[in-house]
């Protein structure tokens, strides 16, 4: 059941139906979490005990690491929690991925292992991200540990962040249960303009989009160049609509069901950097991995470098790229189990670390010295190393990834020339818009049902879905992850 | 809209058909290519026919391909096949989604109005499977036994559903609108019916398992001979689905080929498969025969270098046939 099906109209009028005529904020939670497993039962009911198995002991050792007076004494709850975690998301999701790489071992050992049919739960790499941000905040000290069963369970299943986020923390959920959420007219009216947003996004943008990009990634070398990049482009268009309709929609709903969620996006293709990129791209999962896995490794790093200024750079420079090069690594690997993900995020990681060590080097006074010519330069730099980098994303394997940067590559004007007009409307809406939030501080034209022209212009755009969004439906990117 | 993108539903229930064409319709095709089309008196989207007559006439039988709305008219193979051979005209009679079933109805009705000097009955990969559908089964049997033709009683209908089918004929927007509510209706149904009951209608199916029904062969037979009956000379034209950019350029469908071919053979009737002039126009261009830009490029129907070779094929085969 996906955002923008028709199905998942119907269960969520139906949701919002039966919530209106609840009078106790109890029965509406009971209805929540009731609506939120079965949301995620229409995927497979299988699935809804390990995510109760992953409430049940996220929520023990929270309460155990609360009755632990000591950090000492919190830990072994905390490893608890995070290997629970963590173990399940390796082996939904890595199992496969390893024993392939591990067979070359088990033929010299003369073994027979089979691949193994694991079905991966779909939404698995956000709600144990979400558990393990959590435990991590109780550690630390940074949250109590929630004492109401109910309420956390809610927070790990609450459907509209379930499948594929936005990671939502505790210190950003839980705080929300503690008042009361019946359904308001100022909440349905924001929740479902946003809700719409995410819609035309998903379907008349991303999902346009998508049709340009499956044939030409399926055989690259056909192509011509001109189409392989226009193709690329369509790409990047798409897995940031698709990701941000989908985050738009997920916010939508929750803010209709009366909860607040953090943003994800902000405009990132208008970054003049790749660190910039990673603070406007996928907000959620980046200040996760900035929180949890970053951090911690640098400080870790930072203790194992002797002197001040190894090779001239400060050590807190080395400690940073070597912290961000694994956190990066270990991103890209999070995105799925294949090795172009990690190759993708090692060059992101790559890139960060590049970049950080060229900031170091030219020093803080050089800093912010850049006219309209160089931060166009910037722009255009990061901006095509995005592309690059989106071709081993979204490729199936390195041969088709080297066949298309090849094609990019090319200066002869063989191969088929496909210019989709539709892909091409989509992209070039998508760039005004993009320009029109640069004059705008960032935001995106918003839909004030408030405004008396707001409806005429809410019938076009219903209208618009109708005729011209691609007809089947089309699961969202990150749902894979 | 009616002027760029689509225009009104241009047809009406018959009890024959199924769907026929309204005469004097103008038809904005913009789903895939684009064209502005326009129907003769018959209902048929061609010109009216010649005055004087033609030295020869031919009557091309088919589906979208010979209805060719992704193309402008005097683009498309029939158009094309007179271009290239003086003194032919071809009656291009194309429908959506018929098949010789209907080809063979189609013959009966107007073939002695229209007198044709040859008939071309254009085929592709779907239209076994359409033979086999359990409504052209029952037309079929019907026939046999002489009575009159079922038709579903949903495609006439009663006086709410022919208001309905008025409204659309008048609003190119409803007509859009609902054309496109019914395809996400039955997407809906689609997945729902997958979800529930494991299996649903699949639009990447292959042709040829579809097809591969062994009543085939004698119910191909006995629509050839019923067509046969009225046509001088036949001529059957093949249209196949090609596959440009798989490691293997060839038709998509094989066995629906050799079906064909096997066909012809039993039935010593013409059977014309462009596809090594399909084949060397994409080996000279690199572009593909089928697809638009805004469709997905070598797929769906022919595009107007597709049409051009059919054309030429299709003429160099008449003239053979008249010889």
């Amino acid at each position: 059941m996906i955002f923008s099906s028709a199905e998942f109209l119907v269960f969520f009028a139906l949701l919002l139906g039966t919530l209106a005529l609840t009078k106790w904020e109890g029965t509406r939670r009971n209805l929540l979490i009731a609506a939120s497993y079965l949301f995620y039962a229409w995927w497979d009911w299988r699935a809804c005990f390990l995510l109760l198995g992953v409430t049940l002991v996220g929520f023990r050792a929270g309460l155990g690491m609360a009755g632990a007076a000591e950090r000492r004494a919190r830990r072994p709850w905390l490893w608890l929690g995070i290997a629970t975690n963590l173990g399940v998301l390796t082996f939904f999701k890595y199992t496969g991925f390893l024993l392939d790489n591990l067979q070359p071992l088990f033929r010299i050992a003369g073994l027979e292992v089979p691949h193994p049919e694991i079905v991966l739960p779909v939404g698995i790499s956000f709600f144990t991200f979400q558990s393990v941000s959590y435990l991590a905040d109780v550690y630390r000290g940074t949250l109590p540990a929630h004492r109401n069963l109910r309420d956390y369970a809610l927070f790990v299943a609450f459907f509209p962040q379930l499948l594929a986020g936005p990671i939502v923390r505790g210190g950003q959920f839980l705080p929300q249960l503690e008042r009361e959420h019946p359904l308001r007219a100022g909440d349905l009216r924001l929740g479902a303009e946003r809700f719409l947003r995410g819609l035309t996004k998903k379907m008349l943008f991303a999902d346009t989009l998508a049709v340009w990009v499956g044939p030409v990634f399926a055989h690259p070398a056909a192509y011509s160049p001109l189409t392989c990049w226009l193709a690329v482009l369509a790409y990047a268009g798409q897995v940031y609509y698709d990701f941000s309709g989908y985050t738009d929609m997920a916010i939508g709903v929750a803010r209709m069901l009366g909860i607040a969620y953090p943003e994800n996006f902000r405009h990132p293709y208008l970054s003049r950097s790749v660190a910039e990129f990673w603070q406007r791209w996928h907000i959620t999962l980046s200040t996760w991995l900035r929180d949890y896995l970053f951090l911690p490794l640098a400080y870790a790093v930072s203790r194992r470098i002797p002197e001040d200024r190894p090779l001239g750079v400060r050590a807190e420079t080395w400690s940073y790229a070597a912290a961000i090069l694994l956190t990066m690594f270990l991103g890209g690997l999070w995105h799925g189990a294949s090795w172009t993900f990690v190759v993708w995020g090692a060059l992101h990681g790559l890139a960060l670390a590049v970049h950080r060590l060229v900031r170091a080097a030219r020093g803080r006074r050089a800093q912010g010295r850049y006219g309209r010519a160089g931060r166009l330069a910037s722009w255009g730099v990061t901006f095509l190393f995005l592309l690059v980098t989106w071709v081993i994303f979204r490729a199936p394997d390195f041969p088709t990834a080297w066949a298309m940067l090849q094609r990019m590559a090319s200066l002869g004007g063989g191969g088929v020339r496909w210019y989709y007009v539709q892909g091409l409307v989509a992209l070039g809406a998508g760039v005004l818009l993009h320009l029109w939030s640069l004059r705008h501080d960032d935001r995106s034209p918003a839909l004030d049902l408030r405004r008396p022209l707001a409806w005429p212009a809410l019938a076009t755009v219903l209208l618009a879905l109708l005729l011209f969004a691609p007809l089947r439906t089309n699961p969202f990117i990150y749902l894979q992850f | 809209m009616r002027l760029w993108l689509i225009s009104p539903a241009a047809s009406v229930a018959d009890a024959r058909y199924g769907w026929v064409l309204l005469p004097h319709a103008r038809i904005v095709n913009s789903i895939e290519g684009w064209s502005v089309r326009y129907t003769n008196s018959m209902g048929v989207l061609d010109d009216e026919l010649r005055v004087p007559r033609a030295r020869v006439r031919a009557v091309l039988l088919g589906d979208s391909f010979t209805e060719a709305l992704q193309v402008a008219q005097d683009v498309d193979f029939g158009s094309v096949a007179e271009q290239r051979m003086p003194g032919l005209e071809v009656v291009s009679v194309g429908y959506s989604g018929r098949s010789p079933v209907e080809y063979a109805d189609w013959l009966e009705e107007y073939g002695p109005r229209l007198a044709p000097d040859i008939v071309v009955v254009q085929v592709n990969d779907w239209d076994l499977a359409d033979v086999v559908s359990p409504i052209s089964l029952a037309r079929q049997a019907a026939v046999a036994r002489g009575v009159a033709v079922p038709t579903a009683a949903a495609e006439v209908g009663g006086p709410h559903l022919r208001l309905w089918r008025q409204l659309q004929r008048n609003s190119a927007l409803l007509a859009a609108a609902w054309r496109r509510m019914k395809q996400l209706a039955t997407d809906e149904r689609a997945q729902l019916a997958k979800r529930f009951h494991g299996a649903g209608a699949s639009a990447a199916a292959p042709a040829w398992p579809l097809g591969a029904d062994p009543r085939l062969p004698a119910l191909m037979d006995a629509l050839h001979r019923r067509i046969a009956a009225h046509a001088p000379k036949l001529i059957y034209l093949y249209l196949p689905g090609v596959d440009y950019l798989g490691p293997h350029f060839g038709s998509l469908e094989p066995q629906v080929a050799a079906f064909y071919r096997a066909f012809a053979a039993r039935n010593q009737v013409t059977l014309v498969d462009p596809l090594d002039e399909i084949r060397a126009e994409f080996a000279r261009t690199g572009q593909p025969l089928h697809g638009f830009p805004n469709s997905v490029m070598g797929c769906g129907h022919m595009n107007a270098a597709g049409h051009r070779v059919v054309g030429e094929r299709l003429a160099r085969a008449i003239a053979e046939a008249m010889r």
